[in-house]
């Protein structure tokens, strides 16, 4: 079997070309959209940085002057080497909030004293300077110098101010004579940090969530005008290439049996007296085939046409389905005259359905046609029913030329034809046609091809169901 | 018959001799020593530690009762009065304030202070009709200037701030003896705490030591931290007046052992209760007493120690 292959239909227009060229107002409402989101993302950043940045400027602060303080109270403990001072200097500090620990550094960066947190980490007491290692992170520290007074001066080495009080205080040069080491916990502040990324990705994703929406809402108007438009422009499209296929096909497929006519009636007309009856007959013959050949194309262009047009009304009734296969199979037969052979055989419990006889009989009469016409004279066509539980299954199968890989997807497409089909005439509605029976009545239609081995269809068709005037029109289905 | 005459007369005799000789109260019942302590410091249950011990391991053993004044004045009365319940045979006031609160008692029983500073100059001394005597903690004079001249052997000027309703005849004396040694003392007046920090730093500037004594008007709790600190600053060496002195920052002090202060005061107690009188046992010094030195202060001050005094000191830092 050959079958006739509709012609592919071509993608409504690039939609998203219409889409981001064709309205002004989309493509403003969209721009704007990535605008409010990428706003709205840098602002969140900023502010981020700004309220990151105030923690940790006052956690410095808050180090800083606790650091201050204790080194200020820590001169006399530091030079005296006084290590319970110290050690309780380091309890004062070390109860303030986020210190984790305070150290006490002689001049020569010695340590004297380390003091800790009950919370936190503990301090090597053999690191004096530095953080253990792998804490930094998480561990601000601060670093104050503890001064002294840098030496005595006598009576003699006083300066005097203009009143005659001495100015001492503005002589005096300071001395550092320690370090005071307070680490401050970042916890506080990694803990900001996490909760503000948090939050700033929850505001981003809502933003962009209002965004996106707010652009859908903008452009769902024109998105359905473009879309609608561009539907329309395939449509037209499509008819106008449908028109096209018609008019290739119709003055291809109607010329041959027109010249067949014409040429038997000017033979009959100018030889009539010197043919014989015989002739005479064989001429009228081709001229009566050439007409019916016309006829039935005009009957599939017909009802190809009822099709597209929503006109396959699917009209359920329970069918003996038997007689309606021998009727089809013996009308085939004349067709096929001797050189097919034609088996028709039954499965299932019932030989009768619940199915629009008219669509069944349009389908199969299709179905039939093309195992015919593109099987080899000898060939052997199968029609197999299969009726129960209310689905009928109809199985067309032929040991014909078969029907390429490429051609399969455009299989129910009107005016398409498979590339091997060579002189074989046909208009490429068969399938199509009977596709929309198919898909009017509410089931399906499946083939399988080998090249060079046959082809088989498979209806289904299901217990009782229709579809819509018009569902079969741009559906396919094909394997 | 005469030798039932010999025996009754002798029985008489023995009746007689019994009646005369009389109940002995020291043979069955022990001597009570009352020991009030001023307050629960460390220096004072040391010295009080050492004395039971010492009287517990006496042939006497006398009974020891421990009252308490717990540093408080007002308490004074109350415990007074429990003193005078308990019917000591000797008292036994520990530190200064318990040893004003005894002597201003009604006792007429022997006192043995002790833990006392300058007993003299306060006054304890001079009770007339009082049995008083002790174990004090002066480190004499003589001592302290001669450890200060080794240690200062170019000093000349020597510093100190006092009171002089307190600390007015020590520092008198002190300064006979440093002119004895060849030295001046400078000596300020400070009528009130709060004043001894500001008359400190302007002594600062004309001495070259400052020596001190225990004199509440200067080394006030709030005071302390303040002069050591200032005359660290200053680079002048602090003589300090006890160890905790030199752990906070003051160079150098004398410091005695409290425990044989105690053992002191013991001994002069059972000599007491032995018989001897109280007013006629001069008080006594302590006979151990210790150097502390802070070697980092001294490094701040630019100080270098005399070795052989570095040796026999208590180095602390």
């Amino acid at each position: 079997m050959r079958p006739d292959t509709a012609g592919t239909r071509p993608a409504p227009g690039g939609l998203l070309t219409h889409l981001f060229s064709g309205s002004a107002v989309v493509r403003l409402t969209v721009t704007m959209s990535a605008l409010i989101v990428a706003a709205c993302l840098v602002l969140s950043l900023v502010l981020i940085r700004r309220h990151l940045a105030q923690i940790r400027q006052g956690l410095e602060d808050h180090g800083r002057m606790i650091g201050e303080f204790v080194a200020r109270e820590a001169e006399l403990g530091v030079l005296s080497g006084d290590l319970e001072a110290l050690r309780q200097l380091g309890s004062v500090a070390t109860a303030e909030r986020d210190v984790l620990f305070a150290r006490f550094l002689d001049k020569e960066n010695k340590l004297l004293m380390a003091v800790q947190a009950t919370r936190g980490w503990e301090p090597d007491a053999e690191q004096h300077d530095t953080a253990p290692a792998g804490k930094e992170q998480d561990v601000y520290e601060v670093r104050a110098p503890i001064t002294t007074v840098s030496a005595q001066l006598r009576r003699e080495e006083l300066g005097f101010t203009a009143d005659g009080h001495p100015a001492r205080e503005a002589q005096t040069p300071l001395e550092q004579v320690g370090t005071v080491v307070v680490a401050m916990a970042l916890r506080p502040y990694e803990e900001q940090r996490s909760l503000a990324l948090r939050t700033a990705g929850l505001f981003s994703a809502l933003i962009t969530l209002l965004a996106v929406l707010s652009t859908l809402l903008l452009t769902r108007g024109p998105l359905r005008a473009l879309a609608s438009a561009a539907e329309l422009a395939a449509e037209h499209e499509r008819v106008a290439e449908l028109r096209t296929r018609f008019v290739t096909m119709a003055s291809h497929e109607f010329r041959t049996p027109l010249a067949v006519i014409l040429s038997a009636s000017d033979v009959l007309q100018r030889y009539s007296a010197r043919l014989t009856v015989e002739k005479q007959q064989g001429r009228l013959q081709k001229i009566r085939n050439a007409v019916r050949q016309m006829t039935d194309l005009l009957d599939d262009v017909l009802a190809f046409g009822r099709a597209e047009a929503g006109g396959l009304q699917c009209t359920p009734e329970r069918v003996d389905l038997e007689s309606l296969c021998q009727e089809l199979v013996a009308d085939a037969q004349v067709s096929a005259l001797a050189t097919h052979r034609l088996l028709l055989s039954f499965r299932g419990p019932s030989r009768e359905g619940r199915v629009d006889p008219k669509l069944v009989r349009q389908t199969l009469r299709n179905l039939l046609a093309n195992a015919l016409k593109y099987s080899p004279e000898g060939g052997t066509v199968e029609l197999e029913v299969h009726s129960g539980n209310g689905s009928v299954q109809l199985r067309v199968a032929d040991q014909g030329i078969g029907i390429p890989p490429e051609d399969l997807p455009h299989l129910f497409e009107p005016f398409q034809r498979a590339a091997n089909v060579g002189k074989i005439e046909g208009s490429g509605l068969g399938l199509a046609i009977a596709h929309r029976a198919a898909r009017a009545h509410g089931g399906t239609i499946t083939v399988h091809s080998v090249v060079g081995q046959g082809t088989t269809f498979v209806v289904e068709l299901p217990p009782e169901t229709c579809a819509p005037a018009d569902g079969g029109r741009r559906r396919k289905v094909a394997s | 018959m005469r030798s039932r005459i010999r025996t009754l007369v002798l029985q008489v005799a023995i009746v007689v001799a019994a009646l005369a000789a009389g109940p002995s109260p020291d043979a069955a019942v022990p001597p009570r020593v009352a020991v009030v302590v001023s307050s629960n410091l460390g220096p004072f249950a040391e010295a009080v530690d050492a004395i039971r011990a010492a009287l517990a391991a006496s042939v006497v053993q006398p009974e020891v009762l421990i009252f308490d004044l717990e540093g408080r004045q007002q308490k004074a009365a109350d415990v007074i009065a429990l003193v005078r319940q308990a019917n000591p045979s000797l008292i036994v006031p520990v530190g200064t304030l318990a040893t004003a609160a005894v002597l201003a008692g009604p006792f007429t029983v022997p006192v043995v202070f002790t833990m006392v500073l300058y007993p003299a100059q306060s006054g304890f001394l001079s009770h007339p009709g009082r049995e008083v005597t002790g174990a004090a903690l002066d480190i004499p004079l003589d001592a302290q200037f001669q450890t200060l001249r080794r240690l200062f052997p170019e000093a000349r000027h020597i510093g100190v701030l006092y009171n002089p309703s307190e600390t007015g005849r020590l520092v008198e004396a002190a300064t006979a003896v440093l002119q004895r040694h060849g030295l001046t003392l400078e000596a300020r007046q400070v009528d009130r705490p709060e004043v001894a920090p500001t008359v400190f730093e302007e002594l600062l500037r004309d001495v070259d030591v400052v020596w001190s004594v225990a004199d509440s008007h200067i080394f006030t709790p709030q005071n302390t931290s303040a002069l050591i600190l200032a005359a660290m600053r200053s680079r002048i060496p602090l003589f300090g007046l006890s160890v905790a002195h030199v752990r906070a920052g003051a160079l150098v002090a004398l410091s005695c052992d409290y425990a044989d202060v105690g053992r002191q005061t013991a001994e002069i107690v059972l000599r007491v209760l032995q018989g001897e009188k109280a007013s006629a046992l001069p008080p006594t010094s302590p006979r151990k007493v210790t150097l502390a030195l802070n070697r980092r202060t001294a490094r701040h001050l630019g100080l270098t120690i005399d070795p052989d005094l570095e040796r026999e000191a208590e180095i602390l830092q």
